[in-house]
């Protein structure tokens, strides 16, 4: 069995194929996702509001508007404010930003009340990313405080004018006010773009499957001459196989784990403090993807090309469903698995990314923990059914 | 015809390629697109609407108010009182916004306002995107801040009232009006979407069919039998790239057809100069695919690698080309990178063809120039292609002079 081990794990590592699959692949992808995903964090984390506000002669004449305008643009405030003259000056300042990467979002201007107009730059915003709808939506927020205060104090005018005249009433209602406390409760703080890291440690460790299937179809004893060979060799199945397995795994894990190390380091993914747990995820990965690739490699009378076939088909479908194709596959794969939570249950790419997930975001390991057992019991389905296939073979038979 | 019937029979040979990373892929990219939103109205303003939930561990009138008011924010995730719970909804971003209001909330609130104290305040957490957290604080800001006026000076009145007016201030909008934008989402975009995300089904598809035609008929014992055939070269040289140009001409046919059938409205909205010329840009990308198939035939790639070759750069195309995330999210420099890669420019031209008028000569001198540029990309491909074929065939194993002067010797 050391022999095969030995031989298996030298022949896999030979194989260019194998090592394009099981390293190349998520080296490169994470370069590409280093690059990519810098601006989706920035876009989470929020930035200032561009605005552009037109200082006319009915701003100018507004009782409140200018004051309420500078005190929510002052240093470290929410506003980024940039100021014309007129509506036109504001209309070509917003259509020149308009593809730039950070637009402005809309102009203001005063009615003859003296009350806000916010003017909203139209655009499509169904499938963009960009969070402009939601700045729009905050500056139309803070624009309808303004009334509400406007509101108020009219009503309080009529009602009690000599609480009109109290200054620390006034000031008390146009400070804005400080009503909530904003804390985290997750082990690190969520990040878009660490979900796509995830989601390609779920394809990468897949796709360690190869390992598993070139070994395990290797020996069978009508897929090559080498096969065939090591059927009348002096070595039981049962331990060429288990040999077999041993190297695909350690060679499927090898791969993960310089992977990973590479996110880690190199790209300077934070996958939180719990290292070990980590990689405890991809030894189950890496062991799952082996059966995978042991069950799809021992089906009889299909060629190994079409086995690899078979393997990218399954491969590409769940890690589709593990969000990896973009930000729509990944708002699509939320809310499959909101609608039909069993489906991530039988989904090995799905699991993967989830028990990584659970390492990062959760207090306790419980969570983890059931991902590992589910990519357990997954690995020992497919290595009995891979057992059963290469019991019940006959080679050349009559 | 032999030589392109027999090319024809080894793609044939391996369907499983075919129905993988054609028909598999393509659907996928149909579901994906398929699950696009309609476009949003540009009309009229409609305010984001926010997933909040909230923890309630007061069950006061002042915590109810705040309840009532978060409504008019979004949809409330109902979210169970439970560390774990909280987590899970903030890491899986079941919710944009979670606020906790505290047991004794109301009570604190009221007594701090009539005395015109600084407000007692509420835990909040934020979960991927802080300026939807930020939307709904600010509301929520200033909902609190209109109730505490009115409790300041109204004192004396019941709280529920004062909760009423507090409503009422905060249905007080300002005016809101929109800016028509040429850029105004389409019907046209699920098509385009999907026409987008085919980027990956052509590099994969075509590569992996392709590319494995190739290399059996590049094998030497094989080639060496066709070059000692009746045959000429050019003929045998032209029947295989016939047959090359076919199975790209499937995956092209396939997919837009596809998407003709299962968008017919999106299809429908797209003017016929746009519908021409977003036939073209996929055919014309899919060359670039093609060349890099024939390359790839050329180096001998053996299956797996084939296989990983097509995936990685149909992956890393389709990311860096903006087909699955869009380019205005990403740095500068990510852009200027994506300039250098095809997939920018044959989602530029798509972008552009979808609206493409009967007389809009500007557009179409664009769509012109990202064409020309995928062609170069082609081109340069194919050209490698040529050389490393050249150099290849020299070689003792492909049978070349090199062989010739083994045997010598």
């Amino acid at each position: 069995m050391a022999n095969t081990f030995k031989y298996v794990l030298l022949s896999l590592l030979r194989n260019k194929g194998i090592l394009v699959w099981g390293l190349a692949f998520p080296i490169v992808l994470s370069c590409c996702f280093m690059m990519m995903f810098q601006g989706l964090d920035d876009v989470a984390e929020g930035s200032t509001i561009r605005t552009v506000v037109v200082e006319d002669a009915a701003y100018e004449e507004s009782v409140a508007l200018p004051q309420f305008i500078d005190a929510i643009s002052s240093e470290d405030a929410i506003l980024d404010v940039y100021s014309v003259e007129n509506e036109q000056q504001a209309k070509d300042v917003l259509n020149d930003s308009e593809n730039a990467e950070d637009p402005y979002v809309g102009y203001i201007t005063a009615d003859s009340a003296g009350l806000p107009v916010v003017h909203l730059q139209g655009g499509n915003r169904s499938n963009s990313a960009s969070m402009i709808e939601v700045y729009q939506s905050i500056l139309v927020t803070l624009m309808d405080s303004f009334c509400n205060k406007n509101e108020i104090i009219t009503s309080l005018m009529k009602d009690n004018p000599a609480l009109m005249s109290d200054p620390a009433f006034i000031e008390s209602l146009i400070a804005s006010a400080n009503v909530t406390e904003k804390i985290d409760v997750t082990e690190n703080a969520p990040r878009e773009s660490v979900r796509y890291y995830f989601a390609l440690l779920g394809m990468a460790s897949m796709f360690g499957a190869q390992a598993g299937l070139v070994a395990v179809g290797a020996l069978l004893p009508n897929t090559s001459a080498l096969g065939a060979r090591r059927a009348l060799g002096g070595t039981s199945r049962v331990r060429s196989l288990f040999g077999c397995i041993l190297a695909s795994w350690l060679m499927s894990f090898c791969c993960l784990l310089v992977a990973f190390l590479f996110m880690r380091y190199a790209v300077g993914v934070d996958f939180g403090t719990r290292n070990l747990s980590c990689i405890a995820v991809l030894a189950a990965s890496s062991l799952m993807a082996t059966a995978l690739g042991s069950l799809i490699g021992s089906i009889p009378k299909v060629s190994i090309g079409a086995k690899s076939g078979i393997l990218t088909g399954i491969v590409c479908f769940a890690s589709f469903f593990a969000g990896l194709y973009g930000q729509p596959t990944m708002q699509l794969a939320d809310d499959i698995a909101v609608a039909f939570p069993a489906s991530q249950y039988i989904n090995p790419a799905v699991q993967v990314s989830q028990a990584m997930f659970s390492l990062m975001y959760y207090d306790t390991l419980i969570p983890c923990m059931q991902h590992l057992a589910i990519l357990a019991i997954m690995a020992v389905v497919f290595f009995l059914v891979a057992a059963r296939f290469l019991g019940r073979q006959r080679y050349a038979s009559l | 015809m032999q030589v392109f019937k027999c090319a024809m029979k080894l793609v044939a040979r391996r369907p499983v390629y075919f129905l993988v990373y054609g028909v598999w892929l393509s659907l996928m990219a149909v579901f994906m697109a398929s699950s696009l939103m309609s476009p949003a109205s540009t009309d009229e303003y409609e305010k984001y609407q926010v997933d909040y939930a909230v923890i309630d561990r007061d069950s006061s009138q002042v915590s109810e108010g705040v309840c009532e008011f978060l409504t008019t924010q979004g949809d409330r995730i109902a979210i169970e009182d439970s560390d774990f719970a909280i987590q899970d909804a903030v890491a899986k971003d079941t919710c944009s916004y979670l606020l906790i209001i505290p047991d004794g909330y109301g009570e604190a609130f009221m007594e701090a306002a009539k005395n015109a104290e600084p407000l007692p305040e509420m835990e909040c957490i934020y979960s991927y995107y802080s300026a939807e957290g930020a939307l709904v604080d600010a509301a929520l800001a200033e909902y609190l801040s209109s109730l505490s006026a009115y409790a300041a000076a109204m004192p004396d009145k019941p709280v529920n009232e004062l909760i009423e007016l507090a409503m009422q201030a905060s249905r007080v909008y300002a005016d809101v009006q929109i800016i028509p934008s040429e850029t105004d989402a389409t019907e046209t975009d699920k098509f385009m979407f999907y026409l987008q995300f085919d980027m990956y089904v052509y590099f994969a598809g075509i590569i992996v069919c392709v590319g494995m035609m190739l290399v059996t008929l590049n094998r030497a014992e094989v080639r060496r039998r066709n070059l000692a055939s009746p045959i000429s070269y050019i003929r045998y040289s032209a029947q295989t790239m016939l047959a090359c140009l076919v199975v790209m001409m499937i995956f092209w046919a396939l997919t837009y057809i596809l998407g003709a059938v299962c968008f017919p409205q999106s299809f429908a909205a797209v003017p016929l100069l746009g519908k021409v010329m977003m036939a073209i840009v996929p055919f014309v990308f899919a060359l670039i695919p093609l060349s890099v198939a024939f390359l790839m035939g050329q180096l001998h790639v053996g299956e797996t690698l084939m296989n990983a070759v097509g995936n990685i750069l149909g992956l890393v195309l389709s990311f860096l080309g903006g087909s699955w995330v869009p380019m205005d999210i990403m740095t500068p420099e990510v852009n200027m990178i994506a300039h250098f890669l095809p997939g920018y420019w044959y989602t530029d031209a798509l972008s552009r063809a979808c609206q493409l008028g009967s007389s809009d000569y500007a557009t179409l001198a664009a769509i012109g120039c990202d064409i020309g540029i995928m062609l170069l990309f082609a081109a340069a491909v194919f050209g490698i292609a040529l050389v490393v074929g050249r150099m290849r065939t020299q070689t003792s194993e492909a049978g070349g002079n090199a062989a010739a002067e083994v045997v010598a010797i």
